[in-house]
């Protein structure tokens, strides 16, 4: 039986690997079971990242398992005719072991600090200030553009408007439908009105929690797409912290369009907002 | 091969290539696969599935029968009648069907309604079915009562539709809302209450669940009609007739006719009173499409005319005449008027009257009535407007009042008595200008929350 | 058995029968006697575990095939919507499964059933040092059965705010008033079961270290008691501060004291909350217990499968010491890494990156373990008992919990996979695929010794190999279900265009969770058939080195009809000091100088 127990335990590495590659290599019927397009600039070093330690975890994952594997199928009592190695272990290989990984846990993580920094310390900034050095105390940062407030179960989206400034008279109010343009730096506040929430846009590897009484920021980047395909793009925008019974339906959706069909986009949103006279000939079509 | 998979929004020879295929059994599917699947049915769906069904409107039946009546109203067996008759007129919940009376065309669908009713289940076409359970049911009821599984600790409370009131239109008090009135509700939400916006549904699903609400709500007040004919008309004992057996699906056309005939010498006279009563549901529906509030444009202003005419507003809101801070109160907070209940609380029963005890609201609440909660008038400053926030929404809450909420309807001045007590289309224009820039004041603004310290902001 | 012992006290095991009503209550109801009160924990822990895996079910069945309805629970509870659940239901499914399985199963269990049961047998003690706190551990725990069973089913809707119970979802009672009186009765449970910890850690660390038996050095330990020893004093010191929040958690419910809610907030159109607190101050309360309950779940387990391992491999552990130091690392280091939860909450993003660091570094004597027990069944002769099977399931599978939990560690990385099922999937391999595994294997192994008789090894394989193969599938797939970003916690995903191909890949894993919560049929089967018909055995059917197997199976009162004297460690598997492959802590060493064992180095 050692025998067969052994080949069960040789299974796991095998699945193990098997499984991620099938479903990075998008084969029926996983495709699209992986990491989904990343269209953030600033995204790609997040998917690095995890390519980064998937590399490294399936390195040590395979060759731990091999090695349980190979003890097994060896040592089996069945089979096994060596007496037992009466050892008690070896100074060496436990320091050994635990430099290597100290050193390459330690690795990863200061390998990432900056990228954590890029997303979530480093606002983008609108001009270097007074001393034209960025990065220093008086930049002057990007005025979001949207502030997206969380609340159940629905996400309320207000933009500045003209005067870049949230909360006034200009601001353009949705629900559920945010577009934003390519091609620029895009600043969000995010905040919520009841409960927790978690604003996720998988396609932009964002995610922050909205937490009520704190007003908090995230940003990107959406390269602008080849001429030829440049149509808006839809993507989903996910709530991914428990907000209560309807937590499933704060679904909302992220339109990335040229700066041109944004700006329409917005007018049209604009005089919406603004209609301020109904006859009953056109109430067929619009209302 | 089963009921069961079939209702997944996938199609189940998917689920089990899937798999097979996972689990390298490709090669054996076609010996397989039966037995696969009847054993994963077995397995997995129990013993069949109970059937959702529309809730006997008991409150209203208790209410018209009055105190001397059963504990749910009317006896059994008219329920029963009325139950027939209802399942004659409108199917089931899993089957709709739309009466058979004139004009119900102009406001029913059969297609629509079969995709939004049922349980929630994908098509061979993989197209999504029942999506008034999927979306709607828990909060609203399958009946369409506002009394679904969640709907007791909402505030408000989901809408009940039987009674046909919809709060958010654009027709006059009284009038059934317009299909596009009701649409805008799915579509925008109605802000500062748990109806979420079902703006990234597709066009055609939201059509389907417009209709759907049409249908609950045309049943309702069918159901309500049909309980106070059965007070009023019939005798202790008797009972609807029962016609459902001419719609009774599976029936051969002749069967049909010849029950349909029956049911026709029979109950000849009772059958049109019904049909009278359903037909006049639904041409009230029908008539609603043209009977929406026109709004003359709102004169353009400059900033300093916009100022004068929210300090017009003001005035009209203060005033005698529109008075609205008797019940928004002085602040506009909303704190006026706080004990008044709303038309589906008094319907059944006004808490607010001095002889209502709570032992009368119990009888009612054991029936599923919703504990009552007094009607809150909004409060203007928080830029909350329930019924949409732009100009042509607030000029029809002012104009047309709100349906079975105490907001009342304006009251037009004459054009030709310039001494008679009412506003001119320009003074509502006032007050919406008003009332809208209200959470623009600096004493709406919240206090700033803390931020993060680390995260510069500004 | 041993030359040197010495009869202290005749096992003076009672006689079921011919006793009175009182005698019985107080030997069997409210026993003092560790190893009754052990059995209490091992059975009610059980059957929550029943119940727990079936709430899973619930909420699997909900992902595979969302809104039908939902067989047994549906049909009873939802009748009049056609057995389709709401939506609050689901997230009292969850709520109570992760309740259930983390308080009332995976702690006690090993804590309070194995604990209990084995730290006086392996020290060579004859009970714990305070039973009258022992026993008010288990009846601690009854409170909180009765007050989360009843938060379940409490109208409306049970308790939903997650296991973790983030406010203000769940201070404030508009947010989810479903779950108004419920979420109040359920921080209470969950406070009932932390001072029934704390009671059981007080008396295992008093026991530990004062009760062991002459020679029984703390470097002689068996690795189940290291592992026990650091759960308790995580427990002693994490436990207050979780008591202390559910406690402020309730003020907030209950007299709007506004610790964890902000000023002024409006949930459900209710009336403004003075407010004054932060929901943030929540989180880290509750994750400076919970991360460490996080190892307390898993370092007993550690402990376990070190002895099992090592006894079926029929050679010393490798690296007894730095595996010891590897515990402690553990715990030390799991003190100072909660706000790893925390990356995406909102907290400082600069205090992300020291957790980010910490975190990284508590995997390193986690790794040193993992490779400490592959040089454990180097050069051995392993036996594929039962026991052993689920033990190195359990290296195998924690090598993939471990490794999964890297990405979380890694800040960038989170902030994509955080919520997500990638974290449900390590969470799982983790404390199911690891902890449950070496909870079944400890079973298999300690069932001789609490009952007197064996299971059935045959069955057992089969239950081991079931489960492992349905386990892997259920659990696996999650990693690629959270590499798209699948959200945990979604009562219907599929209306997001990016999940709703998802679908049949969650049917797949339903279909595996309920053929693995099918398999432990087999178990039930097999535990209680072997109780009454199992092969009976004597003191040592493993030929096993530590102290319990010295004792009677089952031990009496007072556990052993000798005094242990302990020579060596727990661990002298083939030593060739003798002629047998095991060398019990008792046996005296060879008179002779000469055969004694003298290591080359060192």
């Amino acid at each position: 039986m050692g025998r067969f127990w052994s080949i069960l335990f040789l299974l796991v590495p095998i699945f193990g690997v098997g499984v991620f590659l099938w479903a990075m290599a998008d084969w029926w019927p996983m495709q699209g079971h992986w990491l989904p397009e990343n269209i953030n600039d600033y995204g790609h070093v997040i998917d690095n990242l995890f390519y980064f330690i998937l590399i490294i975890t399936g390195i040590i994952f395979v060759g731990c398992s091999l090695a349980l594997f190979w003890f097994l199928w060896k040592y089996d009592a069945a089979t096994n005719t060596e007496p037992v190695k009466y050892s008690h272990g070896s100074h060496t290989l436990e320091v050994v072991w635990s430099i290597l990984p100290a050193a390459a846990l330690l690795f990863i993580a200061i390998f990432q600090l900056n990228a954590w920094e890029d997303q979530k310390m480093r606002r983008p900034i609108l001009n270097s200030g007074a001393d034209g050095i960025e990065g220093t105390a008086d930049d002057v940062l990007r005025p979001p553009l949207v502030q997206v407030t969380g609340r159940q179960f629905e996400w309320r989206i207000r933009y500045a408007g003209k005067d870049n400034i949230i909360g006034t008279e200009d601001d353009i109010l949705t629900v559920n439908d945010l577009h934003v343009p390519y091609g620029e730096d895009i600043v969000v506040q995010i905040q919520s009105m009841d409960v927790l929430h978690s604003f996720f846009l998988p396609n932009l590897r964002i995610k922050q929690d909205m937490v009520p009484g704190m007003k908090q920021f995230v940003w990107f980047r959406v390269r602008e797409p080849n001429v030829n395909n440049a149509k808006a793009q839809k993507y989903d925008i996910v709530c991914a912290e428990l907000c209560g019974w309807g937590h499933y339906k704060m679904r909302g959706r992220l339109t990335m369009e040229s700066r041109q069909d944004f700006d329409r986009w917005l007018a049209s949103q604009w005089d919406e907002q603004n209609r301020a006279e109904f006859k009953l000939t056109s109430s067929a079509e619009s209302q | 091969m089963s009921k069961f998979l079939l209702r997944s929004k996938f199609d189940r020879h998917i689920l089990f290539e899937w798999i097979l295929h996972t689990t390298m059994l490709s090669f054996i599917r076609h010996r397989c696969s039966w037995p696969l699947g009847l054993l994963c049915v077995a397995v997995l769906a129990g013993c069949g599935s109970p059937e959702a069904k529309f809730r006997r409107y008991e409150t209203f039946a208790k209410k018209t029968g009055g105190s001397e009546s059963p504990r749910t109203g009317l006896p059994e067996n008219q329920w029963r009648g009325i139950d027939e008759a209802l399942a004659g007129l409108f199917g089931t919940p899993d089957q709709p069907i739309i009466p058979a009376v004139e004009n119900v065309s102009l406001v029913l669908d059969q297609r629509k309604l079969e995709r939004a009713a049922g349980p929630v289940h994908s098509d061979e076409l993989w197209v999504g079915m029942g999506l008034y359970r999927e979306h709607c049911a828990h909060c609203h009821g399958v009946t369409g009562d506002g009394n679904g599984p969640t709907a007791p600790f909402l505030n408000p409370y989901p809408r009940d539709y039987r009674p046909g009131w919809f709060k958010f239109k654009s027709t006059p008090l009284g009038a059934k809302p317009t299909h596009a009135d009701l649409k805008k509700i799915l579509i925008d939400g109605i802000p500062g209450t748990a109806m979420p916006s079902f703006k990234l549904l597709p066009e055609e699903e939201v059509e389907a669940l417009v209709q759907y609400v049409k249908y609950l709500a045309i049943r309702g007040e069918t159901e309500r009609r049909l309980i106070v004919l059965t007070n009023e008309e019939l005798d202790e004992g008797e009972r609807l007739v029962s016609f459902d057996v001419a719609h009774k699906s599976g029936a051969t056309e002749a069967e049909k006719e010849a029950a349909q005939k029956e049911a026709d010498e029979r109950f000849a006279e009772q059958l049109e009173m019904i049909k009278e009563t359903v037909s006049g549901v639904i041409g009230r529906w029908a008539e609603a499409e043209s009977a929406a509030v026109e709004i003359p444009q709102r004169p353009a202003m400059t900033r300093e005319e916009l100022v004068a005419s929210r300090q017009r507003g003001r005035d009209l809101f203060y005033g005698t005449i529109a008075n609205c801070a008797k019940c928004h109160g002085d602040s506009a907070l909303g704190d006026g008027t706080t004990n008044d209940y709303d038309n589906w609380t008094k319907d059944i029963i006004d808490p607010g009257k001095p002889d209502t005890t709570q032992e009368m609201i119990n009888q009612y609440v054991a029936l599923g009535f919703p504990e009552p909660r007094p009607i809150k008038p909004r409060n203007l400053r928080q830029g909350v407007f329930r019924g949409g926030s732009r100009p042509i929404d607030l000029y029809w809450r002012i104009k047309n009042g709100i349906e079975g909420s105490p907001m009342p309807a304006a009251t037009p001045k004459p054009e030709d008595n310039p001494f008679a007590k009412g506003l001119t289309p320009n003074d509502v224009w006032d007050i919406v200008n008003y009332v809208y820039g209200l959470q623009f004041d600096p004493l709406s603004q919240q206090p700033q929350g803390f931020g993060n310290p680390l995260v510069k902001t500004n | 058995m041993s030359s040197a012992a010495v009869p202290v006290s005749a096992g003076h095991a009672h006689d079921a029968h011919g006793m009175s009503v009182g005698e019985f209550v107080r030997t069997y109801v409210f026993s003092l006697d560790h190893k009754i009160i052990g059995l209490q924990f091992l059975f009610s822990t059980l059957l929550w575990f029943l119940v727990g895996g079936l709430l899973a079910l619930g909420i699997r069945w909900q992902l595979a095939w969302p809104w039908t309805d939902m067989p047994v629970i549906g049909r009873m509870l939802f009748s009049a919507e056609g057995g389709q659940i709401s939506p609050e239901f689901y997230t009292t499914l969850f709520t109570m499964h992760a309740t259930v399985m983390i308080f009332f199963v995976i702690i006690p269990i090993l804590a309070g059933a194995f604990g209990n049961y084995l730290i006086p047998l392996m020290i060579g003690a004859d009970d714990m040092a305070f039973p009258t706190l022992n026993m008010l551990s288990y009846w601690f725990m009854w409170p909180a059965f009765i007050l989360i069973g009843l938060s379940f089913f409490w109208p409306p809707y049970g308790a939903g705010g997650g296991w973790t119970s983030y406010p203000p979802l769940s201070a404030v009672n508009e947010a989810a008033p479903g779950s108004a009186f419920a979420q109040t009765i359920w921080l209470l449970g969950v406070t009932c079961v932390g001072v029934s910890s704390m009671m059981g850690s007080v008396n295992y660390l008093t026991t530990i270290i004062q009760m062991r038996a002459p020679g029984m050095t703390m470097f002689r330990l068996p690795m189940t008691i290291w592992g026990m020893f650091i759960t308790a004093i995580l427990q002693a010191f994490a436990l207050p501060v979780l008591t202390a929040a559910g406690f402020m958690q309730v003020t907030d419910r209950m007299f709007g004291t506004g610790f964890f809610v902000p000023e002024g907030l409006v949930v459900n159109n209710s009336e403004p909350y003075s407010g004054g607190g932060h929901p943030l101050l929540w989180q880290h309360l509750f994750w400076f217990y919970s991360h460490p309950a996080v190892y307390i779940m898993i370092l007993p387990a550690m402990g376990i499968v070190s002895d099992i391992i090592s006894c079926f491999a029929r050679k010393p552990i490798f690296g007894y010491k730095p595996m010891v130091y590897a515990i402690c690392g553990i715990a030390g280091l799991g003190f100072i890494v909660w706000g790893h939860h925390m990356f995406v909450s909102g907290m400082n993003p600069l205090l992300g990156m020291t957790f980010m660091v910490s975190t990284m570094m508590i995997a390193l004597p986690s790794a040193v373990k993992v490779f400490n027990w592959l040089g454990t069944i180097w050069g051995g002769r392993i036996q594929y008992t039962t026991p052993m099977l689920f033990s190195l399931s359990f290296v195998s599978m924690f090598l993939i919990g471990g490794l999964s939990g890297i990405f979380m560690a890694a800040t960038p990385v989170d902030i994509f996979i955080h919520d997500t099922y990638f974290i449900v999937a390590h969470f799982h391999y983790v404390l199911f695929a690891g902890t449950a595994m070496a909870v079944f294997g400890s079973i298999y192994f300690w069932y001789p010794k609490m009952f007197g008789r064996m299971m059935d090894e045959n069955l057992g394989k089969v239950h081991f190999f079931l489960t492992f193969i349905f386990m892997n599938g259920t659990f696996y797939t999650m990693h690629i279900l959270g590499a798209v970003g699948f959200p945990r916690r979604l009562a219907d995903p599929y209306d997001y265009e990016t999940f709703r191909h998802l679908m049949p890949m969650n049917q797949f894993m339903t279909i595996c969770a309920i053929g693995m919560v099918a398999t432990q049929v087999i178990f039930a089967f097999n535990f209680i058939y072997s109780m009454f018909f199992g092969t009976p055995v004597g003191r040592n059917p493993w030929g096993a080195n530590s102290l319990e197997w010295m004792a009677p199976s089952p031990p009496g009162h007072g556990n052993f009809d000798f005094q242990p004297i302990v020579y060596r460690g727990p661990y002298e598997y083939g030593s060739p000091e003798v002629d047998t492959d095991f060398y019990p802590q008792t046996q005296p060493p060879p008179s002779d100088p000469a055969k004694r064992y003298k290591p080359d180095h060192h």
